[in-house]
């Protein structure tokens, strides 16, 4: 931008961009769809409370297994539980795991990331090779591990895969940093003397931030499957909370009989990552303007 | 050619230490002992004691390291704590599996995933493309273990064609490949969703550039354009990030080996935790960020051997 254009000016022009850009993503349908998708469900997990036509605990003896009915619209479990609530319930879960690991993520793999950029040399080279290290092992095996070094429970999962994404951030934050470090505005903060905290924070950060969290919403459907598969091996929430991947679990023994357990939460966990995963490439198409046409 | 091999060879050789030793203390992180859990809740602290000095574990941890690194270096993984069988074999036997199974999976999604990768770039916003599309973030968005479950239901179930669980008979060729099918499929399924979506972003990258507007106003025909002109040059990114998710096949094949019982390393992780064998698990560990770290390396050598421009010096 030329040195004579006023902050009003550059305000009117970050105005024009983001309408254009809120334009861009109305035009795309396909991240309408995914908003509307990932949409339906935050609100569904959010009062699934209220929404659950059963007590998600209350077991019922007499009502095992039995196939989808008007009172139990998805059928019950092994100990006659209603599919339907528990569903609801681990969607809840599964989207609070998902959403909070991927903070996590975000917040401690921008510290590294940016940290690692703007010292760059021995500093940056040890923060970045650890990272590559940590990324050879696929996110299930180092999960699992993670999970059992920590133990179970709602916050020790978050932790567990939030751990796993620091290094898909550390990534994203390094790059852009590299270039940021370079530019005018942080070489006379340097000038005037600023510390290097300061730089970071108050120039380096608020410069990535926005792509970084734009990024951030197609890792939590990455999360999401991540604790997924946790619960699916028997390492997720312990029961009898219901998790999504502990119900497809319990449901693959009776898959012949009563595959309605297996399918309805599976299907539950495909669309909670299909809506997200929709979202997140409209977001993307939006926000990097070499992939628009 | 060979010294760009070679090279490259030696800068994956630290970090495979680094891993290995990552995967030595990571294991011995878990809170849990072994020796209690071989003994049960009720064992008595002296039998406690007594298994930990069977066991080797109350030597120094540098002590076991070093044992250990020395070991490996022999190409020998060591005893297991549990069962005092040496772990070379049964690891060996495990990676077979797991490598039948990734490799089968690669070379499907491979099949699948280019072709339709480069048609729905070529139909470019038409129906095909939408179909596509839809399809591959349909895939994206399965976890493996649910789409195995799905398979199964499909194909054994309903259709009864496919054996469900195991990998069949060691030495029987037929009975190997129809247990390798459904699961080779699952992984194949998901990863091709990847390929399609890289393989049409870099196609349509291509069909705007300069080169291939040249060639096509000095006449040559379409499908030369595409195969030697796109193609060719579409080739080396897409080989490349096939080598970047092989972290996701590496993964999916654990949950997979799982649903479908299959006697890989994803077993034997699963069961070398149950019992804290520390010494099992830090050699599945490191075997599959060996694997990781290979299928990097080869994707960089095919890229290598294709593109003419890669450095070798």
């Amino acid at each position: 931008m030329p040195d004579t254009t006023t902050a009003a000016q550059q305000d009117a022009g970050k105005r024009r961009n983001a309408s254009r850009r809120l334009r861009t993503f109305l035009k795309n349908r396909t991240s309408i769809v995914g908003a509307v998708i990932t949409l339906l469900l935050v609100l569904v997990a959010v009062f699934s409370q209220w929404l659950a036509p059963h007590d998600v605990l209350k077991q019922d003896v007499f009502n095992r297994f039995t196939s989808p009915s008007a009172d139990h619209l998805l059928g019950t479990d092994g100990y006659g539980r209603d599919v339907l609530s528990r569903v609801l319930v681990g969607l809840r879960i599964s989207l609070t795991v998902g959403v909070l690991s991927t903070a996590l993520g975000l917040v401690f793999g921008t510290i590294l990331g940016t940290v690692a950029g703007y010292y760059r040399g021995r500093v940056g080279e040890v923060i970045m090779r650890s990272m590559d290290v940590v990324m050879s092992f696929p996110g299930e095996v180092l999960g699992v591990v993670i999970v059992i070094a920590l133990g179970s429970g709602l916050w020790k999962i978050t932790i567990a895969v939030g751990l796993l994404l620091i290094p898909r951030f550390a990534r994203l934050a390094y790059v852009p940093t590299l270039s940021i470090r370079e530019e005018a505005f942080v070489l006379s903060g340097k000038a005037l003397g600023m510390r290097d905290l300061r730089l970071l924070t108050m120039h380096v950060v608020p410069n990535i931030f926005s792509e970084l969290l734009v990024m951030a919403t197609l890792w939590v459907g990455t999360a999401v499957r991540l604790e997924a598969n946790l619960s699916f091996l028997g390492l997720g929430v312990p029961p009898p909370t219901p998790t999504l991947g502990n119900m497809v679990r319990e449901g693959v023994d009776r898959i012949a009989v009563a595959p309605w357990l297996s399918l309805s939460a599976g299907f539950a966990i495909m669309l909670v990552i299909l809506g997200i995963n929709t979202l997140g490439d409209g977001l993307r198409d939006v926000t990097d303007p070499k992939l628009q046409v | 050619m060979l010294t760009y091999a070679s090279r490259r060879l030696l800068l994956a050789i630290p970090l495979l230490l680094v891993v290995v030793t990552l995967s030595f203390f990571l294991v011995r992180a878990a809170p849990s002992d072994p020796a209690q859990v071989r003994l049960g809740a009720y064992a008595s602290e002296a039998a406690i004691e007594a298994m930990r000095e069977e066991m080797g574990l109350n030597q120094p941890i540098w002590n076991q390291y070093i044992d250990y690194m020395s070991g490996l270096l022999r190409g020998d993984f060591g005893r297991s704590l549990v069962n005092q069988q040496r772990i070379t074999p049964s690891l060996t036997r495990a990676l077979v599996h797991t490598l039948q199974l990734t490799l089968a999976g690669m070379f499907l999604a491979v099949l699948l995933g280019i072709p339709s990768g480069v048609w729905t770039a070529l139909e470019r916003n038409r129906p095909i493309d939408y179909l596509g599309r839809t399809l591959s973030l349909i895939g994206l968005s399965f976890p493996s273990f649910f789409l195995g479950i799905l398979l199964i239901l499909l194909f054994s179930i309903w259709l009864g064609l496919f054996p469900v669980v195991g990998a069949g008979q060691a030495g029987n060729l037929s009975s190997i490949l129809r247990h390798l099918f459904v699961p080779a499929l699952t992984l194949g399924l998901i990863q091709a969703s990847y390929i399609a979506r890289v393989t049409r972003s870099s196609v349509l990258n291509l069909v705007s550039a300069d080169f291939v507007r040249t060639a096509r106003s000095k006449g040559v025909r379409e499908r030369k354009v595409v195969f030697k002109h796109v193609m060719r040059n579409a080739a080396i990114s897409i080989i490349g990030l096939i080598g970047l998710y092989a972290v996701v096949l590496i993964g999916g094949s654990l949950m997979v080996e799982i649903v479908f019982a299959r006697p890989g390393l994803g077993r034997m992780l699963i069961g070398g935790l149950e019992s804290r064998d520390y010494t099992v698990l830090q050699s599945v560990l490191a075997v599959y960020a060996g694997l990781v770290v290979l299928f990097n390396l080869l994707t960089d050598l095919v890229v290598g051997v294709i593109d003419p421009r890669v450095e070798y010096a």
